[in-house]
Protein backbone atom coordinates (compact mmCIF):
# COMPACT_ATOMS: atom_id res chain seq x y z
CA UNK A 1 0.00 0.00 0.00
CA UNK A 2 0.77 3.40 -0.34
CA UNK A 3 2.97 5.36 2.02
CA UNK A 4 2.62 9.23 2.44
CA UNK A 5 4.58 11.31 4.88
CA UNK A 6 3.35 14.11 6.78
CA UNK A 7 5.76 16.40 8.45
CA UNK A 8 4.12 18.36 11.24
CA UNK A 9 2.16 17.09 13.75
CA UNK A 10 -0.23 20.37 14.47
CA UNK A 11 -3.71 20.43 13.79
CA UNK A 12 -3.60 20.45 9.82
CA UNK A 13 -1.13 17.45 9.82
CA UNK A 14 -2.42 15.44 12.42
CA UNK A 15 -6.17 15.70 10.37
CA UNK A 16 -4.19 15.13 7.57
CA UNK A 17 -2.45 12.02 9.01
CA UNK A 18 -6.29 10.46 10.07
CA UNK A 19 -8.07 11.03 6.69
CA UNK A 20 -5.42 8.96 5.40
CA UNK A 21 -5.31 6.47 7.63
CA UNK A 22 -8.73 5.52 7.16
CA UNK A 23 -8.70 5.67 3.76
CA UNK A 24 -6.13 2.78 4.04
CA UNK A 25 -3.03 4.50 3.34
CA UNK A 26 0.33 3.98 5.63
CA UNK A 27 1.27 7.11 7.08
CA UNK A 28 4.54 8.39 8.76
CA UNK A 29 3.63 11.30 11.06
CA UNK A 30 7.26 13.30 11.33
CA UNK A 31 7.42 16.01 13.99
CA UNK A 32 10.13 17.76 15.45
CA UNK A 33 8.97 18.32 18.82
CA UNK A 34 8.69 15.62 21.83
CA UNK A 35 5.01 16.35 21.70
CA UNK A 36 1.42 16.04 19.23
CA UNK A 37 -0.84 19.09 18.95
CA UNK A 38 1.51 21.96 17.39
CA UNK A 39 0.73 25.72 18.74
CA UNK A 40 -2.68 23.74 20.61
CA UNK A 41 0.05 21.80 22.87
CA UNK A 42 3.26 24.08 22.51
CA UNK A 43 1.35 26.81 24.30
CA UNK A 44 -1.53 24.99 26.44
CA UNK A 45 -4.30 27.11 24.91
CA UNK A 46 -7.18 26.87 27.26
CA UNK A 47 -9.85 27.90 25.42
CA UNK A 48 -10.15 28.37 21.84
CA UNK A 49 -11.99 30.76 19.51
CA UNK A 50 -14.78 31.09 18.58
CA UNK A 51 -16.73 28.41 20.08
CA UNK A 52 -15.15 28.50 23.53
CA UNK A 53 -14.22 24.72 23.40
CA UNK A 54 -11.53 23.56 25.97
CA UNK A 55 -8.01 23.59 24.30
CA UNK A 56 -6.59 20.60 26.08
CA UNK A 57 -10.18 17.94 25.04
CA UNK A 58 -9.52 19.58 21.72
CA UNK A 59 -6.21 18.28 21.23
CA UNK A 60 -7.42 14.92 23.33
CA UNK A 61 -9.72 14.18 20.47
CA UNK A 62 -7.08 15.10 17.85
CA UNK A 63 -3.71 13.28 18.92
CA UNK A 64 -5.93 10.23 19.97
CA UNK A 65 -6.72 9.10 16.73
CA UNK A 66 -3.36 9.20 15.34
CA UNK A 67 -1.72 7.41 18.53
CA UNK A 68 -4.13 4.50 18.50
CA UNK A 69 -4.34 3.90 15.08
CA UNK A 70 -2.51 0.66 13.64
CA UNK A 71 -1.37 2.69 9.98
CA UNK A 72 0.33 5.37 11.90
CA UNK A 73 3.69 5.62 12.48
CA UNK A 74 4.28 8.42 14.60
CA UNK A 75 8.13 9.77 14.20
CA UNK A 76 8.67 12.27 17.31
CA UNK A 77 11.70 14.69 18.08
CA UNK A 78 12.33 13.84 14.26
CA UNK A 79 13.38 16.06 11.88
CA UNK A 80 13.57 15.64 7.60
CA UNK A 81 17.38 15.60 6.11
CA UNK A 82 17.84 14.72 2.63
CA UNK A 83 15.32 14.57 -0.01
CA UNK A 84 15.59 12.62 -3.23
CA UNK A 85 13.02 12.36 -5.62
CA UNK A 86 12.59 8.81 -6.99
CA UNK A 87 10.18 6.73 -9.89
CA UNK A 88 6.74 7.77 -8.05
CA UNK A 89 8.15 9.47 -4.54
CA UNK A 90 11.00 10.73 -2.86
CA UNK A 91 13.36 8.89 -0.59
CA UNK A 92 13.77 10.27 2.88
CA UNK A 93 16.15 10.57 5.55
CA UNK A 94 14.84 10.75 8.85
CA UNK A 95 17.01 12.58 11.69
CA UNK A 96 17.15 12.41 15.53
CA UNK A 97 15.08 9.85 17.56
CA UNK A 98 14.19 8.31 14.22
CA UNK A 99 16.96 7.88 12.50
CA UNK A 100 15.73 5.78 8.70
CA UNK A 101 15.49 6.21 4.99
CA UNK A 102 11.71 6.26 4.08
CA UNK A 103 10.61 5.67 0.61
CA UNK A 104 7.18 7.80 0.08
CA UNK A 105 4.88 8.38 -2.61
CA UNK A 106 3.75 11.85 -1.15
CA UNK A 107 4.48 13.98 1.28
CA UNK A 108 2.08 16.75 2.97
CA UNK A 109 4.02 19.86 4.70
CA UNK A 110 2.04 20.94 7.62
CA UNK A 111 4.71 22.86 9.47
CA UNK A 112 2.70 25.67 10.74
CA UNK A 113 3.63 28.60 12.54
CA UNK A 114 5.58 30.38 14.84
CA UNK A 115 4.86 33.47 16.75
CA UNK A 116 6.27 36.82 15.99
CA UNK A 117 8.86 37.76 18.54
CA UNK A 118 8.16 41.15 20.13
CA UNK A 119 11.46 41.73 21.23
CA UNK A 120 12.13 42.24 17.56
CA UNK A 121 9.64 45.15 18.04
CA UNK A 122 11.57 47.02 20.58
CA UNK A 123 8.78 50.03 21.07
CA UNK A 124 6.74 47.83 23.11
CA UNK A 125 9.39 46.87 25.99
CA UNK A 126 8.74 43.31 25.49
CA UNK A 127 11.32 41.90 27.73
CA UNK A 128 12.23 44.88 29.41
CA UNK A 129 9.04 45.78 31.69
CA UNK A 130 7.88 42.46 33.10
CA UNK A 131 4.15 43.31 33.24
CA UNK A 132 4.34 43.59 29.12
CA UNK A 133 3.34 39.53 27.82
CA UNK A 134 2.02 38.04 24.93
CA UNK A 135 -0.94 36.31 24.26
CA UNK A 136 0.45 32.93 24.47
CA UNK A 137 1.41 33.99 27.87
CA UNK A 138 -1.39 35.27 28.66
CA UNK A 139 -3.16 31.74 27.86
CA UNK A 140 -0.41 29.92 29.63
CA UNK A 141 -1.15 32.00 32.83
CA UNK A 142 -5.01 31.47 32.25
CA UNK A 143 -4.52 27.78 32.46
CA UNK A 144 -2.20 27.83 35.64
CA UNK A 145 -4.31 29.65 38.08
CA UNK A 146 -4.84 33.29 38.19
CA UNK A 147 -3.98 36.06 36.30
CA UNK A 148 -1.61 38.48 37.32
CA UNK A 149 1.04 41.25 37.21
CA UNK A 150 4.61 39.50 36.56
CA UNK A 151 6.02 42.37 38.29
CA UNK A 152 4.94 41.86 41.94
CA UNK A 153 2.33 38.71 41.38
CA UNK A 154 -0.89 41.04 42.33
CA UNK A 155 -4.08 40.73 40.65
CA UNK A 156 -4.49 43.46 37.50
CA UNK A 157 -6.90 45.49 37.95
CA UNK A 158 -6.78 47.42 34.35
CA UNK A 159 -5.95 44.91 31.32
CA UNK A 160 -4.92 46.33 27.64
CA UNK A 161 -4.64 44.53 24.65
CA UNK A 162 -2.27 45.60 21.88
CA UNK A 163 -3.28 44.58 18.56
CA UNK A 164 -1.75 44.13 15.37
CA UNK A 165 2.01 43.67 17.12
CA UNK A 166 4.06 41.87 14.37
CA UNK A 167 2.11 41.92 11.55
CA UNK A 168 0.70 44.94 9.04
CA UNK A 169 3.70 46.73 9.96
CA UNK A 170 6.61 47.32 7.58
CA UNK A 171 8.78 48.44 9.74
CA UNK A 172 9.22 44.85 11.11
CA UNK A 173 8.95 43.34 7.55
CA UNK A 174 5.39 41.36 7.93
CA UNK A 175 3.01 43.25 5.82
CA UNK A 176 0.24 40.62 6.08
CA UNK A 177 -2.71 40.56 9.14
CA UNK A 178 -2.38 37.03 11.21
CA UNK A 179 -5.90 36.97 10.94
CA UNK A 180 -6.95 35.43 14.47
CA UNK A 181 -5.38 37.84 16.66
CA UNK A 182 -8.41 40.32 17.03
CA UNK A 183 -10.66 37.34 17.43
CA UNK A 184 -8.03 35.44 20.10
CA UNK A 185 -7.72 38.81 22.21
CA UNK A 186 -11.21 39.45 21.78
CA UNK A 187 -11.73 35.50 23.36
CA UNK A 188 -9.58 36.43 25.80
CA UNK A 189 -10.98 39.37 26.76
CA UNK A 190 -14.34 37.77 27.59
CA UNK A 191 -12.73 34.51 29.47
CA UNK A 192 -10.57 37.44 31.28
CA UNK A 193 -14.20 38.76 32.82
CA UNK A 194 -14.66 35.84 34.64
CA UNK A 195 -11.42 36.10 36.25
CA UNK A 196 -11.81 39.83 36.82
CA UNK A 197 -15.66 41.00 36.99
CA UNK A 198 -14.18 44.23 38.34
CA UNK A 199 -11.36 45.00 36.36
CA UNK A 200 -10.77 47.95 33.17
CA UNK A 201 -10.34 45.83 29.98
CA UNK A 202 -9.00 47.93 27.03
CA UNK A 203 -8.37 46.77 23.69
CA UNK A 204 -6.87 48.86 21.22
CA UNK A 205 -7.16 48.42 17.86
CA UNK A 206 -6.66 49.61 13.91
CA UNK A 207 -9.22 47.89 12.62
CA UNK A 208 -11.53 44.95 14.19
CA UNK A 209 -10.85 41.67 12.35
CA UNK A 210 -13.30 39.13 13.79
CA UNK A 211 -14.71 38.96 10.52
CA UNK A 212 -17.86 36.15 9.45
CA UNK A 213 -19.59 34.92 12.36
CA UNK A 214 -17.26 36.20 14.66
CA UNK A 215 -18.73 39.40 14.45
CA UNK A 216 -21.89 38.82 17.13
CA UNK A 217 -20.25 35.58 18.32
CA UNK A 218 -17.25 37.42 19.73
CA UNK A 219 -16.64 41.02 18.96
CA UNK A 220 -20.18 42.51 19.70
CA UNK A 221 -20.00 39.97 22.71
CA UNK A 222 -17.25 41.35 24.14
CA UNK A 223 -18.78 44.95 24.63
CA UNK A 224 -22.08 43.68 25.45
CA UNK A 225 -21.76 41.24 27.85
CA UNK A 226 -18.03 41.83 29.28
CA UNK A 227 -18.05 45.40 28.99
CA UNK A 228 -14.52 45.65 27.00
CA UNK A 229 -14.06 49.16 25.23
CA UNK A 230 -12.57 49.21 21.90
CA UNK A 231 -10.02 52.10 21.53
CA UNK A 232 -9.32 52.78 18.23
CA UNK A 233 -5.22 53.95 17.64
CA UNK A 234 -1.99 51.43 17.40
CA UNK A 235 0.09 52.09 20.61
CA UNK A 236 3.40 53.65 19.34
CA UNK A 237 5.55 52.88 22.80
CA UNK A 238 5.31 51.57 26.02
CA UNK A 239 7.28 52.94 28.97
CA UNK A 240 7.29 52.63 32.73
CA UNK A 241 5.72 55.08 35.33
CA UNK A 242 5.60 53.89 38.98
CA UNK A 243 6.11 50.55 37.94
CA UNK A 244 3.45 50.31 35.55
CA UNK A 245 3.34 50.10 31.95
CA UNK A 246 2.57 53.35 30.10
CA UNK A 247 1.19 53.16 27.02
CA UNK A 248 1.44 56.25 24.59
CA UNK A 249 -0.48 56.43 21.47
CA UNK A 250 -3.43 58.29 19.37
CA UNK A 251 -7.43 57.73 19.71
CA UNK A 252 -7.54 58.08 15.91
CA UNK A 253 -11.68 58.72 16.97
CA UNK A 254 -10.99 61.82 18.85
CA UNK A 255 -7.71 63.36 17.87
CA UNK A 256 -4.80 63.61 19.61
CA UNK A 257 -2.18 61.59 21.62
CA UNK A 258 -2.80 60.11 25.14
CA UNK A 259 -1.00 58.15 27.93
CA UNK A 260 -2.88 55.46 29.99
CA UNK A 261 -1.19 53.63 32.21
CA UNK A 262 -2.13 49.33 32.78
CA UNK A 263 -1.15 46.86 35.38
CA UNK A 264 -0.85 44.56 32.70
CA UNK A 265 -0.62 45.03 28.90
CA UNK A 266 -1.05 41.80 26.53
CA UNK A 267 0.45 41.71 22.99
CA UNK A 268 -1.99 40.05 20.30
CA UNK A 269 2.00 38.54 18.63
CA UNK A 270 1.01 37.76 14.88
CA UNK A 271 1.94 34.62 13.22
CA UNK A 272 5.26 34.02 10.62
CA UNK A 273 6.38 30.77 8.97
CA UNK A 274 7.84 28.24 11.36
CA UNK A 275 11.40 28.60 11.87
CA UNK A 276 12.27 25.69 9.44
CA UNK A 277 10.22 26.77 6.41
CA UNK A 278 12.86 27.41 3.90
CA UNK A 279 14.85 25.09 4.39
CA UNK A 280 12.41 22.51 3.99
CA UNK A 281 10.91 24.39 1.34
CA UNK A 282 14.35 24.00 -0.33
CA UNK A 283 14.96 20.67 0.44
CA UNK A 284 11.13 19.62 -1.40
CA UNK A 285 11.75 21.92 -4.52
CA UNK A 286 8.52 23.76 -3.13
CA UNK A 287 8.56 27.50 -3.81
CA UNK A 288 7.47 30.44 -1.25
CA UNK A 289 5.53 33.09 -1.48
CA UNK A 290 6.24 36.62 -0.94
CA UNK A 291 6.12 36.26 2.49
CA UNK A 292 7.65 33.49 3.92
CA UNK A 293 4.47 31.11 3.81
CA UNK A 294 4.47 27.95 1.38
CA UNK A 295 3.06 28.89 -2.07
CA UNK A 296 -0.23 27.43 -2.81
CA UNK A 297 0.14 26.92 -6.31
CA UNK A 298 -3.55 27.15 -7.16
CA UNK A 299 -5.58 27.80 -4.51
CA UNK A 300 -8.51 28.19 -6.59
CA UNK A 301 -8.64 24.73 -7.33
CA UNK A 302 -7.50 23.20 -4.18
CA UNK A 303 -5.23 25.01 -1.06
CA UNK A 304 -3.48 22.05 -0.94
CA UNK A 305 -1.25 21.72 -4.23
CA UNK A 306 2.20 23.49 -4.33
CA UNK A 307 4.14 24.02 -7.59
CA UNK A 308 5.63 20.40 -6.92
CA UNK A 309 3.92 17.65 -7.89
CA UNK A 310 3.43 14.56 -4.94
CA UNK A 311 4.12 17.84 -2.67
CA UNK A 312 1.32 19.41 -0.82
CA UNK A 313 1.14 22.09 1.82
CA UNK A 314 -1.75 22.23 5.01
CA UNK A 315 -2.69 24.69 7.57
CA UNK A 316 -1.14 27.38 8.77
CA UNK A 317 2.46 26.67 6.59
CA UNK A 318 0.24 28.22 3.97
CA UNK A 319 -0.39 31.44 5.68
CA UNK A 320 -1.76 32.83 9.08
CA UNK A 321 -5.12 30.01 9.48
CA UNK A 322 -7.40 29.30 12.73
CA UNK A 323 -7.44 25.90 14.17
CA UNK A 324 -10.71 25.32 12.39
CA UNK A 325 -9.18 26.17 8.88
CA UNK A 326 -6.41 24.40 9.61
CA UNK A 327 -8.12 21.05 9.97
CA UNK A 328 -10.05 21.87 7.17
CA UNK A 329 -7.12 21.71 4.88
CA UNK A 330 -5.82 18.71 6.55
CA UNK A 331 -8.57 16.81 4.86
CA UNK A 332 -7.78 18.93 1.78
CA UNK A 333 -4.69 17.67 1.71
CA UNK A 334 -5.49 14.30 2.00
CA UNK A 335 -7.78 14.21 -0.37
CA UNK A 336 -5.24 16.04 -2.65
CA UNK A 337 -2.77 12.90 -2.13
CA UNK A 338 -5.66 10.52 -2.92
CA UNK A 339 -6.21 12.25 -6.28
CA UNK A 340 -2.69 12.34 -6.69
CA UNK A 341 -2.23 8.68 -6.09
CA UNK A 342 -5.36 7.66 -8.04
CA UNK A 343 -6.99 5.90 -5.73
CA UNK A 344 -10.48 4.54 -6.52
CA UNK A 345 -12.82 3.46 -4.47
CA UNK A 346 -13.39 -0.21 -4.62
CA UNK A 347 -17.10 -1.39 -4.79
CA UNK B 1 -0.50 92.32 26.42
CA UNK B 2 -3.37 90.00 24.22
CA UNK B 3 -2.79 86.47 25.95
CA UNK B 4 0.12 84.75 24.92
CA UNK B 5 1.36 87.50 22.75
CA UNK B 6 4.95 86.31 22.69
CA UNK B 7 3.88 82.89 21.50
CA UNK B 8 5.91 82.21 17.87
CA UNK B 9 3.14 80.84 15.35
CA UNK B 10 0.44 82.00 18.16
CA UNK B 11 -2.31 81.27 15.13
CA UNK B 12 -1.42 77.59 15.73
CA UNK B 13 -2.68 77.58 20.09
CA UNK B 14 -6.20 77.75 21.18
CA UNK B 15 -6.80 80.21 24.00
CA UNK B 16 -7.70 77.71 26.14
CA UNK B 17 -4.42 75.86 25.94
CA UNK B 18 -2.30 78.65 27.23
CA UNK B 19 -1.96 79.47 30.84
CA UNK B 20 -0.42 82.62 32.20
CA UNK B 21 0.33 83.58 35.94
CA UNK B 22 1.09 87.03 37.53
CA UNK B 23 3.69 84.98 39.94
CA UNK B 24 5.15 81.86 38.79
CA UNK B 25 7.57 79.54 40.52
CA UNK B 26 8.95 76.74 39.02
CA UNK B 27 10.91 74.25 40.88
CA UNK B 28 11.59 77.33 43.28
CA UNK B 29 13.05 79.86 40.86
CA UNK B 30 11.13 82.64 40.50
CA UNK B 31 9.93 82.53 36.06
CA UNK B 32 6.98 85.69 36.71
CA UNK B 33 6.99 88.18 33.68
CA UNK B 34 8.50 87.07 30.60
CA UNK B 35 8.66 83.52 31.25
CA UNK B 36 5.20 82.57 33.05
CA UNK B 37 3.31 81.34 29.82
CA UNK B 38 2.92 77.66 29.40
CA UNK B 39 0.58 75.56 27.25
CA UNK B 40 -1.48 72.70 28.20
CA UNK B 41 -0.31 69.56 27.37
CA UNK B 42 -2.07 67.97 24.13
CA UNK B 43 -1.66 64.72 25.71
CA UNK B 44 -4.32 63.62 27.32
CA UNK B 45 -3.65 61.57 30.39
CA UNK B 46 -6.46 61.67 32.89
CA UNK B 47 -9.29 59.23 32.23
CA UNK B 48 -12.46 59.34 34.64
CA UNK B 49 -14.65 56.45 33.79
CA UNK B 50 -17.78 57.46 36.90
CA UNK B 51 -19.82 58.94 33.50
CA UNK B 52 -19.53 55.46 31.75
CA UNK B 53 -20.38 53.84 35.52
CA UNK B 54 -23.31 55.83 35.90
CA UNK B 55 -24.97 55.34 32.91
CA UNK B 56 -24.35 51.90 31.66
CA UNK B 57 -26.46 50.91 34.95
CA UNK B 58 -29.31 53.53 34.12
CA UNK B 59 -32.20 51.18 32.84
CA UNK B 60 -33.01 53.14 29.40
CA UNK B 61 -28.87 53.19 28.92
CA UNK B 62 -27.58 50.26 29.25
CA UNK B 63 -27.58 49.46 25.72
CA UNK B 64 -24.45 52.18 25.36
CA UNK B 65 -21.79 49.01 25.87
CA UNK B 66 -23.36 47.84 22.10
CA UNK B 67 -22.01 50.77 20.34
CA UNK B 68 -19.33 50.25 17.59
CA UNK B 69 -18.72 53.79 16.95
CA UNK B 70 -19.77 53.71 13.11
CA UNK B 71 -20.88 57.36 13.60
CA UNK B 72 -24.56 56.30 11.63
CA UNK B 73 -26.20 58.39 14.87
CA UNK B 74 -24.30 61.71 14.09
CA UNK B 75 -24.71 61.06 10.46
CA UNK B 76 -28.39 61.45 10.60
CA UNK B 77 -28.73 63.66 13.85
CA UNK B 78 -31.42 66.76 13.60
CA UNK B 79 -29.09 68.45 15.88
CA UNK B 80 -25.76 67.71 14.88
CA UNK B 81 -26.47 69.11 11.34
CA UNK B 82 -27.14 72.50 13.37
CA UNK B 83 -24.97 72.58 15.80
CA UNK B 84 -21.74 71.40 14.82
CA UNK B 85 -20.22 70.14 18.10
CA UNK B 86 -22.98 67.95 18.76
CA UNK B 87 -22.09 64.86 17.77
CA UNK B 88 -23.77 61.10 19.88
CA UNK B 89 -21.14 58.80 18.32
CA UNK B 90 -18.46 61.17 20.41
CA UNK B 91 -20.32 61.65 23.54
CA UNK B 92 -20.83 58.20 23.81
CA UNK B 93 -17.35 57.06 22.63
CA UNK B 94 -16.24 59.87 25.53
CA UNK B 95 -18.21 58.56 28.36
CA UNK B 96 -16.60 54.90 27.38
CA UNK B 97 -13.06 56.07 27.18
CA UNK B 98 -12.99 58.05 30.47
CA UNK B 99 -13.12 61.72 28.43
CA UNK B 100 -15.23 63.36 31.10
CA UNK B 101 -13.60 66.74 30.77
CA UNK B 102 -14.39 67.10 27.55
CA UNK B 103 -17.85 65.79 28.29
CA UNK B 104 -18.47 68.23 30.76
CA UNK B 105 -17.05 70.88 28.88
CA UNK B 106 -19.72 70.34 26.23
CA UNK B 107 -22.19 70.00 29.09
CA UNK B 108 -24.43 72.95 27.04
CA UNK B 109 -24.57 71.56 23.76
CA UNK B 110 -25.39 67.58 24.89
CA UNK B 111 -28.69 68.28 26.01
CA UNK B 112 -30.01 69.70 23.07
CA UNK B 113 -30.98 66.45 21.42
CA UNK B 114 -34.98 66.65 20.36
CA UNK B 115 -35.98 63.48 20.67
CA UNK B 116 -36.21 62.41 17.20
CA UNK B 117 -34.92 59.06 17.36
CA UNK B 118 -33.38 59.10 14.23
CA UNK B 119 -30.37 57.49 15.52
CA UNK B 120 -32.04 54.86 17.38
CA UNK B 121 -33.83 54.25 14.33
CA UNK B 122 -31.00 53.95 12.22
CA UNK B 123 -28.41 52.43 14.55
CA UNK B 124 -27.27 48.76 13.26
CA UNK B 125 -26.02 47.85 16.75
CA UNK B 126 -29.72 48.23 18.65
CA UNK B 127 -28.56 50.89 20.86
CA UNK B 128 -31.29 52.91 21.74
CA UNK B 129 -28.99 56.12 21.07
CA UNK B 130 -31.33 58.83 21.57
CA UNK B 131 -31.93 57.61 25.23
CA UNK B 132 -28.66 57.38 25.88
CA UNK B 133 -27.85 60.55 24.94
CA UNK B 134 -30.46 61.57 27.05
CA UNK B 135 -29.16 59.64 29.54
CA UNK B 136 -25.94 61.36 29.52
CA UNK B 137 -27.19 64.61 29.88
CA UNK B 138 -28.66 63.73 32.72
CA UNK B 139 -25.79 62.57 34.31
CA UNK B 140 -24.07 65.83 33.56
CA UNK B 141 -26.82 67.68 35.38
CA UNK B 142 -25.96 66.01 38.04
CA UNK B 143 -22.31 67.03 37.91
CA UNK B 144 -22.19 70.34 36.38
CA UNK B 145 -25.59 71.47 37.13
CA UNK B 146 -24.65 75.64 36.48
CA UNK B 147 -23.28 74.43 33.30
CA UNK B 148 -26.13 73.90 31.55
CA UNK B 149 -28.97 76.05 30.31
CA UNK B 150 -32.04 76.60 33.16
CA UNK B 151 -34.51 75.45 31.13
CA UNK B 152 -32.54 72.18 30.83
CA UNK B 153 -33.23 71.99 34.81
CA UNK B 154 -36.96 71.36 34.26
CA UNK B 155 -36.49 69.00 32.05
CA UNK B 156 -34.28 66.57 34.23
CA UNK B 157 -37.28 66.19 37.38
CA UNK B 158 -39.19 65.13 34.45
CA UNK B 159 -37.14 62.49 33.31
CA UNK B 160 -36.24 60.75 36.55
CA UNK B 161 -40.11 61.12 37.36
CA UNK B 162 -40.35 59.01 33.64
CA UNK B 163 -37.80 56.87 34.68
CA UNK B 164 -39.30 56.30 37.84
CA UNK B 165 -43.18 55.23 36.56
CA UNK B 166 -42.23 54.05 33.45
CA UNK B 167 -38.74 52.46 33.68
CA UNK B 168 -37.77 54.18 30.09
CA UNK B 169 -38.20 58.02 28.24
CA UNK B 170 -40.64 59.50 26.60
CA UNK B 171 -38.67 62.12 24.65
CA UNK B 172 -41.53 64.16 23.15
CA UNK B 173 -42.80 64.18 26.77
CA UNK B 174 -39.69 65.68 28.10
CA UNK B 175 -39.66 68.10 25.15
CA UNK B 176 -43.17 69.02 25.99
CA UNK B 177 -42.05 69.95 29.22
CA UNK B 178 -39.33 71.87 28.60
CA UNK B 179 -41.40 73.86 26.01
CA UNK B 180 -43.98 74.54 28.68
CA UNK B 181 -41.61 75.67 31.04
CA UNK B 182 -40.16 78.26 28.67
CA UNK B 183 -43.56 79.29 28.10
CA UNK B 184 -43.25 78.15 24.76
CA UNK B 185 -46.08 75.56 24.53
CA UNK B 186 -47.73 76.92 21.57
CA UNK B 187 -44.49 75.78 19.64
CA UNK B 188 -45.63 71.51 20.31
CA UNK B 189 -48.70 72.51 17.74
CA UNK B 190 -45.99 74.41 15.37
CA UNK B 191 -46.03 73.30 12.03
CA UNK B 192 -42.63 72.08 12.24
CA UNK B 193 -43.72 70.31 14.54
CA UNK B 194 -46.58 68.53 12.60
CA UNK B 195 -44.15 67.95 9.82
CA UNK B 196 -41.70 65.79 12.25
CA UNK B 197 -45.16 64.26 13.87
CA UNK B 198 -45.68 63.20 10.14
CA UNK B 199 -42.13 62.07 9.18
CA UNK B 200 -42.25 60.07 12.35
CA UNK B 201 -45.17 58.13 11.54
CA UNK B 202 -44.15 57.52 7.68
CA UNK B 203 -40.95 56.33 8.44
CA UNK B 204 -41.99 54.31 11.70
CA UNK B 205 -39.80 56.00 14.48
CA UNK B 206 -43.04 56.44 16.50
CA UNK B 207 -43.90 53.18 16.91
CA UNK B 208 -40.49 52.00 16.75
CA UNK B 209 -39.60 54.04 19.70
CA UNK B 210 -43.03 52.87 21.43
CA UNK B 211 -42.80 49.38 20.37
CA UNK B 212 -39.41 49.72 22.49
CA UNK B 213 -41.49 49.25 25.61
CA UNK B 214 -40.00 48.65 29.28
CA UNK B 215 -36.65 47.28 29.94
CA UNK B 216 -36.32 43.77 30.85
CA UNK B 217 -36.94 42.73 34.69
CA UNK B 218 -38.81 45.95 34.66
CA UNK B 219 -40.98 44.58 37.64
CA UNK B 220 -37.97 43.78 39.89
CA UNK B 221 -36.13 47.11 39.38
CA UNK B 222 -38.84 49.09 39.74
CA UNK B 223 -38.51 50.14 43.65
CA UNK B 224 -35.05 50.54 43.48
CA UNK B 225 -35.34 52.77 40.47
CA UNK B 226 -38.48 54.64 42.21
CA UNK B 227 -35.74 55.20 45.10
CA UNK B 228 -33.17 56.57 43.46
CA UNK B 229 -35.93 59.31 41.61
C1 LIG C 1 -1.87 33.37 20.58
C2 LIG C 1 -2.60 32.49 19.62
C3 LIG C 1 -3.79 31.92 20.02
C4 LIG C 1 -4.51 31.13 19.13
N1 LIG C 1 -5.72 30.68 19.54
C5 LIG C 1 -6.52 30.10 18.62
C6 LIG C 1 -7.87 29.81 18.93
O1 LIG C 1 -8.33 30.10 20.03
N2 LIG C 1 -8.64 29.24 17.96
C7 LIG C 1 -8.14 28.95 16.72
O2 LIG C 1 -8.89 28.46 15.87
N3 LIG C 1 -6.85 29.21 16.40
C8 LIG C 1 -6.05 29.79 17.32
N4 LIG C 1 -4.78 30.09 16.96
C9 LIG C 1 -4.25 29.65 15.67
C10 LIG C 1 -3.82 28.18 15.76
O3 LIG C 1 -2.78 28.05 16.69
C11 LIG C 1 -3.36 27.70 14.39
O4 LIG C 1 -4.39 27.86 13.48
C12 LIG C 1 -3.00 26.22 14.36
O5 LIG C 1 -2.14 25.88 15.40
C13 LIG C 1 -2.34 25.90 13.03
O6 LIG C 1 -2.18 24.54 12.93
P1 LIG C 1 -1.01 23.88 12.07
O7 LIG C 1 -1.13 22.43 12.25
O8 LIG C 1 -1.05 24.41 10.70
O9 LIG C 1 0.36 24.43 12.70
P2 LIG C 1 1.02 24.28 14.16
O10 LIG C 1 0.01 24.21 15.21
O11 LIG C 1 2.02 25.35 14.24
O12 LIG C 1 1.74 22.88 14.10
C14 LIG C 1 2.87 22.69 13.28
C15 LIG C 1 3.70 21.53 13.83
O13 LIG C 1 4.75 21.26 12.93
C16 LIG C 1 5.95 21.05 13.64
N5 LIG C 1 7.07 21.39 12.75
C17 LIG C 1 7.39 22.60 12.27
N6 LIG C 1 8.47 22.52 11.48
C18 LIG C 1 8.84 21.21 11.44
C19 LIG C 1 9.87 20.50 10.80
N7 LIG C 1 10.74 21.13 10.00
N8 LIG C 1 9.96 19.18 11.01
C20 LIG C 1 9.09 18.54 11.82
N9 LIG C 1 8.08 19.16 12.44
C21 LIG C 1 7.95 20.48 12.26
C22 LIG C 1 5.84 21.94 14.82
O14 LIG C 1 6.66 21.53 15.89
C23 LIG C 1 4.34 21.84 15.16
O15 LIG C 1 4.11 20.80 16.06
C24 LIG C 1 -4.02 30.87 17.84
C25 LIG C 1 -2.82 31.42 17.45
C26 LIG C 1 -2.14 32.28 18.27
C27 LIG C 1 -0.96 32.96 17.70
S1 LIG D 1 -6.20 39.73 13.13
FE1 LIG D 1 -6.45 41.76 14.06
S2 LIG D 1 -4.72 41.95 15.50
FE2 LIG D 1 -4.23 40.29 14.10
S3 LIG D 1 -3.01 41.25 12.50
FE3 LIG D 1 -5.14 41.20 11.77
S4 LIG D 1 -6.02 43.17 12.37
FE4 LIG D 1 -4.11 42.89 13.55
S1 LIG E 1 -25.27 54.36 15.21
FE1 LIG E 1 -25.20 53.05 17.03
S2 LIG E 1 -23.29 51.85 16.85
FE2 LIG E 1 -23.18 53.56 15.38
S3 LIG E 1 -22.05 55.15 16.51
FE3 LIG E 1 -24.25 55.54 16.81
S4 LIG E 1 -24.80 54.46 18.69
FE4 LIG E 1 -22.82 53.69 18.04
S1 LIG F 1 -32.81 61.77 19.03
FE1 LIG F 1 -31.32 63.36 19.54
S2 LIG F 1 -29.31 62.45 19.17
FE2 LIG F 1 -30.85 61.18 18.15
S3 LIG F 1 -30.93 61.93 16.04
FE3 LIG F 1 -32.54 63.01 17.17
S4 LIG F 1 -31.54 64.86 17.91
FE4 LIG F 1 -29.90 63.50 17.28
Amino acid sequence: MAKVMVIGAGPAGLRAAESLARFGLDVLLVEQAPYLGGALARHRYGGLMPYFDSGPQVLKAMTAVVTDHARVTVCTESQVGRVESTDGGFQVELMGQTATEEHVQAVILATGFTHFDPRRDAKYGYGLFPDVITGAELEEQMAAGPVHRVSNGAIPESVAFIYCVGSRDRQVGNTYCSRVCCAVSTKQGIELRQQLPQARIVMFYMDVRTYGLWEDQLYWRAQEEAGIVYVKGRVAEITQHDGRPLLKGEDTLIRGPFEWEFDLVVLATGMEPAAGTAALAAKFGVEREPHGFLRQAKPMVSAAITNRPGVFVAGAASGPKTVEDSVMEGDVAAMAVLEHLGVKATP
Amino acid sequence: MAKGAGIVERSLVRDADILEHENFVLDGIDVSGRWNTMLKSRVHASRDLQAWDAVRQNLVATSIDRCIQCGMCTAGCTVAHEIPDFNPRQFIYWVRTGRTEELKQQANVVWRCVGCYVCTHHCPKGVNTAEVIETIGQWLATVVPNRMDPAFHANHHAYRRQLARRGRLSLPMLQATFLRSLGRQHELWSPEMQKTVLKMLWDGRAFKALAMGRPRRWRKNRRHVAAQA
